[in-house]
């Protein structure tokens, strides 16, 4: 049976399992062609390797047949030896390539130049054969991607990132700006401004009407209570909404806190779709 | 759906043909679940079912006939093959024929032939598989259907010598059990097309039954009718098609009603009749356990207590054991008093597999109370420590089936559902899954009835998503609650009432389709078609039709084997830890570890099995935890029950030593001691 009132386990609420790796000291290392296994594998005590399956489109049988060619045929050397050797669908391939499942085996560790090779080859000749005449696969001068980018590439393909870094951390001085706390630091019956990204949204029919979002920052999280009231003014913002700024009253037990929302508004992140949606 | 235009079996809409031998209205596609025939209480004789190829609805039918001291008759339609005459194209032509169960050995048979054509014939049956049925004794009617039924399409090809060559190869295999069936469906030259039909069951020395084809409940059903009819063509309401009702006369009616329109003294006494001969009930005096494996000359019963007493010793210290083995006695004499121990044994064979495999799995619900589990191994915790209450799972004045769920670590579940349907394959048909009967909810409501009225799939997307998380699980009758959504994406369209009002009329509980449950297994020592025709889901797995409720009223046992991730994901942890640390963790003794304590009482509990929402979080902040028991109370507190009765904020003032407990008479104190005299459970 399952409860009402409890959600599946999120399955990568977008950066919260990396967050959380943090603060348990384990670090995460990226999906990698030559490395990742069909699923999370620890690579020793303090590392855990992402699976080849958290990437978006890449099924259970893709990841296996990747991992025997890898078995059978050693470590793939490059983009194009990886192109020749396993049959796999072209936009799982271009999505490998833009969550840097490539970026061990790639000469300049640049997901733009994968993503360049992929293309090339892709329009040369068919997976899984290997060609007489290549095609020149050198790649242009391309820049390199900003830490920003990369985060959101991450979120956008696997739903988790290796880097450590939070979608929040680009807006911060921002929010300091406008007078927002971290959700870390707020005390037990404070009222104030704070932000955070959305990670669960819950309106339980025994709730009369009231509305829970869970917001995150960082490695703290917050339960957010939403009134009746103010989901009837703003329920199309909070349906879409992927990070809110709030203004409420904060009750702090430990680490469970809650927030009494008075006041909110959205906060825009750009385009990645969150586990919340 | 129409096996003749080459439709697959798994159709998108899931439909009930209803014959109502009140006044004998013969169903076809209908827009109505048996749950209507309470409505007709009214009309005390009987009411019935004759779906296209299913008896999904029978006994819910039987129920629903048996609360309103109705009889219920159970039929269904089949496609069947008749020779096509010489020199044409086809060498076969589908015909649908209806088919009554007399007795329950006609159910049974009805069963049989709706699994040969879902699982070896879709196409149609071979009339010879019908006349095999036919040789097996008197168990079965058969009427010639209604519109779609060969008198009537023949005759209006003016192909009369197929007609009745046809009902004589039919009247020579079934000499006394052919009906000609006489309907009314108040399409132009209705009266003429009965005197035909009548002329030619004279002819041929035939009788006749007035069986009027009955599709819904009421006459403002209609449009909602054409609109599900034309979803599951695959058309919009602009598109004429065959197969769509023609107008609003087939919905249920009075005996009066039905009388003046078919004023035919001897088919309506006939109808009569039939609805006596095949009043049915489904509903069994007894469980059926399924057959474990046995030692010869050893009934299930002595198999339980001799396996039963070899685990005593082990289970439990001498001091524990006068208890244990006291308790074990009753629950022994419970046990076969109900003639479970099959039923107990089975479950122990699949915990058994699972132990030999390496694949976690545990027993729970209410078997974890009973020391019997235990000693088998179905559950790994045990009662008498915890105190628990066997008389929650099983006793003597239950009649209904125990609940042993066992979960398995979901990634190993598949292996344990194919060892389960080989062990119990017996005869090929001994294991099947429960069927779960998915109901409308709004979003797959608005993707039907839309694109029955034309809306272009972006906008019934753009729809869906609006409707969002709070809608999602709303019933389509309750679409107006959610107007300003509709309001929203379809602006003033006139689309936007239209679509309303037909969700509107969608009844709750409504059936779309069947789809395997998640984890219900029925297992049986005879074939299951004595119960219910098998078909095969979309996903190759072998279900019963009926859901977990029907199942229960046949009296058939239920194992669920539900996939855990939880579990999966410790298994695999185990092994995670084995590789780097080469540590073998055994989870039943591991040690109870403050710092763990200390972790959930600061509500920092993420991942945390069960106690991870953050209603569970709040609460740990709360009660702050110190054992086992009261974080069962804590889980416990977040279910619809307690809080629904207002059970939560006294618990969580009391445990907190805000309020007193309240003085309770004697018995009342001691069992609601440890949840401070509140009813949890």
């Amino acid at each position: 049976m399952r409860l009402p009132n409890t959600p599946t386990p999120p399955p990568g609420c977008a950066s919260t399992v990396g967050q959380e790796a943090q603060r348990w000291g384990v670090s995460l290392r990226g999906a990698c062609v030559n490395r990742s296994g069909v699923s999370y594998r620890a690579e020793n005590e303090r590392t855990v390797r992402l699976p080849l399956v958290v990437v978006e489109g890449v099924s259970e049988t893709a990841a296996r047949q990747i991992v025997q060619e890898r078995l059978v045929g050693g470590k793939f050397a490059g983009v194009e030896d990886f192109y020749d050797r396993v049959e796999i669908k072209r936009d799982a391939l271009d999505t490998l390539a833009k969550a840097g499942a490539f970026d061990s085996v790639d000469t300049r560790k640049n997901r733009r130049e994968a993503y360049y090779v992929l293309n090339v080859v892709a329009n040369a000749r068919k997976p899984g054969t290997r060609g007489l005449l290549n095609p020149q696969t050198g790649a242009p001068e391309l820049p390199a991607l900003s830490p920003d980018e990369l985060l959101l590439l991450d979120l956008e393909t696997k739903g988790v990132s290796e880097s450590g870094r939070h979608p929040l951390d680009a807006h911060r001085a921002r929010l300091r700006d406008i007078g927002c706390l971290p959700l870390g630091s707020l005390r037990h019956g404070q009222a104030g401004w704070t932000a955070g990204l959305v990670v669960t949204k819950q309106r339980p029919p025994t709730a009369r009407g009231f509305a829970f979002f869970v917001l995150e920052d960082g490695s703290n999280r917050v339960q957010a209570i939403i009134s009746p009231d103010l989901w009837e003014a703003h329920w199309v913002l909070l349906r879409d909404a992927r990070a809110l700024i709030v203004c409420g009253e904060a009750t702090v037990q430990g680490r469970a806190v809650t927030l009494k929302v008075q006041r909110l508004s959205e906060l825009p992140l750009g385009s990645w779709a969150s586990a919340a949606d | 759906m129409n096996i003749g235009t080459g439709r697959p079996i798994e159709s998108p809409l899931f439909h009930h043909q209803m014959l109502e031998c009140a006044v004998q209205h013969l169903l076809n596609e209908g827009a109505d679940g048996p749950r209507l025939f309470s409505k007709l209480a009214v009309d005390p004789d009987a009411g019935g079912l004759a779906d296209w190829c299913s008896v999904a609805g029978a006994v819910e039918l039987c129920g629903a006939a048996g609360e309103a001291g109705m009889s219920a008759v159970i039929g269904v339609t089949l496609p069947v093959l008749f020779a096509a005459p010489p020199r044409s194209k086809e060498a076969h032509e589908v015909f649908p024929l209806v088919l009554l169960a007399k007795d329950r050995e006609g159910y049974v048979l009805l069963c049989e032939l709706i699994t040969h054509v879902h699982l070896s014939a879709p196409d149609g049956l071979p009339l010879g598989r019908i006349q095999e049925a036919a040789s097996r004794g008197d168990h079965l009617a058969y009427l010639t259907a209604g519109r779609a039924g060969f008198p009537t399409v023949l005759g209006e090809r003016k192909e009369l010598v197929g007609a009745v060559s046809y009902l004589r190869t039919l009247r020579q295999s079934f000499p006394f059990g052919l009906y000609v069936q006489l309907f009314h469906g108040s399409a132009p030259n209705e009266r003429r097309r009965l005197e035909y039909l009548r002329g030619l069951a004279r002819d041929l020395e035939l009788p006749v039954v007035a069986a009027p084809e009955v599709n819904m409940g009421a006459q403002d059903e209609y449009p909602l009718l054409d609109a599900l009819t034309c979803a599951r063509l695959g058309i919009d309401v602009q598109t004429p098609h065959a197969e769509r009702p023609r107008n609003d006369a087939s919905h249920i009616s009075t005996r009066e009603n039905w009388g003046a329109l078919l004023p035919f003294p001897d088919a309506l006494l006939n109808a009569e009749k039939l609805a006596t001969i095949c009043a049915l009930d489904l509903r069994p005096a007894r469980l059926h356990s399924p057959e474990p494996r046995l030692r010869v000359f050893q009934t299930a019963q002595e198999t339980l207590e001799e396996r039963a007493y070899l685990a005593l010793p082990l289970c439990y210290l001498p001091d524990a054991r006068e208890a244990a083995s006291t308790r074990l006695r009753h629950e022994l004499a419970t046990v076969s008093t109900l003639e479970m121990a099959g039923f107990f044994l089975t479950a122990a064979e699949v915990t058994d597999y699972c132990r030999e495999h390496g694949i976690l799995a545990a027993g729970r619900g209410s078997a974890a109370g009973s020391v019997l589990c235990y000693l088998l191994g179905i559950t790994l915790s045990d009662p008498i420590k915890h105190n628990l209450l066997f008389e929650r799972s099983l006793h003597t004045g239950r009649a209904t089936m125990p609940d042993v769920d066992i979960d398995i670590a979901s990634s190993r579940r598949d292996q344990v559902l194919s060892w389960v349907e080989q062990r119990w394959e017996g005869e090929g048909t001994g294991e099947a899954m429960v069927a779960n009967k998915i109901t409308y909810r709004l979003p797959s409501a608005v993707q039907d009835l839309g694109r029955a009225l034309g809306l272009p799939p972006e906008l019934r997307d753009r729809l869906s998503r609006t409707l969002g998380r709070d809608d999602r699980h709303c019933r389509p009758h309750r679409a107006r609650d959610a107007e300003i959504v509709f309001s929203e994406v379809l602006g003033d369209a006139p689309v936007k009432d239209a679509l309303l009002s037909l969700l509107e009329k969608v009844e709750p509980g409504f059936v779309r389709h069947l789809a395997p449950h998640s984890g219900g297994v029925v297992l049986s020592a005879r074939p299951l078609t004595y119960f219910s025709p098998l078909i095969r889901s979309s996903g190759g797995i072998r279900m019963l039709t009926f859901d977990k409720d029907d199942v229960e009223r046949l009296g058939l046992i239920k194992l669920d084997l539900l996939g855990l991730r939880m579990l999966a994901a410790l298994e695999r942890a185990r092994e995670e830890v084995m590789r780097l640390t080469g540590e073998w963790v055994e989870y039943g003794a591991l040690p109870d570890d403050p710092a763990v304590w200390e972790r959930i009482a600061s509500g920092d509990t993420f991942a945390i099995f069960q106690i991870e929402s953050p209603a569970q979080v709040q609460k740990t902040a709360r009660l702050q935890p110190k054992s086992m028991t009261q974080l069962a109370h804590q889980i416990a507190l977040v279910r619809p029950g307690p809080i629904q009765s207002g059970t939560v904020n006294p618990y969580v003032r009391r445990a907190r030593g805000e309020e007193a407990v309240p003085d309770l008479s004697e018995p009342l104190r001691t069992i609601l001691a440890p949840t401070h005299g509140t009813v949890l459970f």
